[in-house]
């Protein structure tokens, strides 16, 4: 079923069924994008929790100017920067990564890029998943975290920097064990 | 800031990454929990509950009127009906479904067995999962509750005519909540 007809069906009975459809629709997705971005199971489950509320609050306003399952990735991505927000003010962090650079990413498996991944501070992290895991142009990654378009592109040129470096670091590792 | 690019190896490499992660069952539960206390969704009634109720109805209402044979167990309960007057009502539900208020449903389910039985029609009904299993000769295929149409109960009856059972079905309360009703006349052979 297309995303307009199950949005429809759901504005038109407010049905549990019809929500059910939609969650099912596009949660999988979604939750495994808030557990790259919190690293975290229960912060997931959170997130994505939070996300539906606020999008079904809001559903009714929703202008398709953008695919569904991008406007229900903005409002993770602002949700889980807010609760880093927060979380940052609490603990007074500040992250700021020293890299050497590295030509590619020498790495084994797709889980050491997890990993790698989840090394990565969060606003490195979240326009890596964007352009390079989901495929996002820098112009839409600008507009879903309201930032420039050359912000986006800086952080990608980092990220992808932090994670070659911490490859190579790991790869150095396992060769040496 | 001059812009990299992934090499082909590191591409596939994302490409290999997964892209989705079923959640678990509890954010589901808790998500609508959620958006039903803030009355975002409507609360559902499922079948479970008024067919239990309307079961136990048509049981008092049976031995009442009738005094005949009536057995009645937790799961399911026992109507005799004649084969060659007997149908069976299946309700199906899809996303068009849309329950309304529970006791104003108990009430025009209790009221529709009435007049159904009070018409000389002996009923008798069972819900069901949305679960099911399709068995085919090499396989067997769940289609859990997200098929996009479900079936959801049943009624049997024993009625004078196909077209008694069509207006029976017509009259269900399941029809006016969105969801239809498919009637299936016994074979007797």
């Amino acid at each position: 079923m297309d995303d307009r007809k199950l949005v429809n069906e759901f504005l038109t009975s407010r049905s549990e069924n019809a929500f059910l459809n939609l969650y099912r629709s596009k949660t999988p997705h979604l939750y495994r994008m808030a557990l790259r971005l919190t690293q975290d199971e229960y912060q997931s489950e959170e997130l994505v929790q939070e996300m539906w509320v606020v999008a079904i609050r809001k559903l009714e306003h929703f202008e398709w100017r953008s695919e569904l399952k991008t406007w229900l990735i903005g409002i993770l991505i602002n949700l889980s920067r807010s609760k880093r927000k927060e979380k940052e003010l609490a603990m007074d962090i500040t992250e700021e990564m020293k890299l050497e650079a590295s030509s590619e990413m020498s790495f084994a498996s797709a889980h050491d890029l997890e990993n790698g991944i989840a090394e990565l501070p969060p606003g490195y992290r979240q326009v890596i998943i964007l352009h390079d895991i989901e495929g996002y142009k820098h112009k839409e990654i600008a507009e879903l975290l309201d930032i420039t378009e050359g912000t986006s592109k800086s952080q990608l040129f980092y990220a992808r920097k932090a994670l070659r470096e911490y490859l190579s670091e790991d790869t150095s590792k396992r060769n040496e064990s | 800031m001059s812009e990299d690019h992934l090499s082909e190896a590191e591409k596939k490499l994302f490409g290999a990454l997964e892209r989705e992660k079923t959640p678990p069952k509890r954010l589901e539960k808790n998500i609508v929990g959620q958006l039903q206390k803030e009355g975002l969704i409507k609360r559902s009634i499922t079948m479970n509950n008024y067919l239990k109720w309307t079961a136990s109805i048509a049981a008092s209402i049976l031995l009442f009127f009738g005094g005949m044979f009536y057995e009645q167990s937790k799961t399911n309960t026992m109507v005799e009906i004649e084969p060659t007057k007997g149908y069976m009502l299946l309700l199906h539900e899809d996303a068009n479904f849309n329950p309304g208020d529970p006791m104003a449903m108990f009430e025009e389910y209790k009221t529709w067995m009435e007049n159904t039985f009070e018409r000389g029609i002996k009923i008798t009904g069972q819900e069901l999962k949305n679960e099911a299993t399709i068995v085919k000769s090499n396989s067997r295929n769940e289609v859990g509750d997200q098929a996009d149409v479900r079936t959801t109960g049943y009624f049997i009856l024993e009625a004078n005519s196909l077209e008694e059972a069509i207006q029976v079905a017509e009259e269900n309360p399941h029809v006016k909540y969105g969801g239809s009703v498919e009637v299936k006349p016994y074979m007797v052979r």
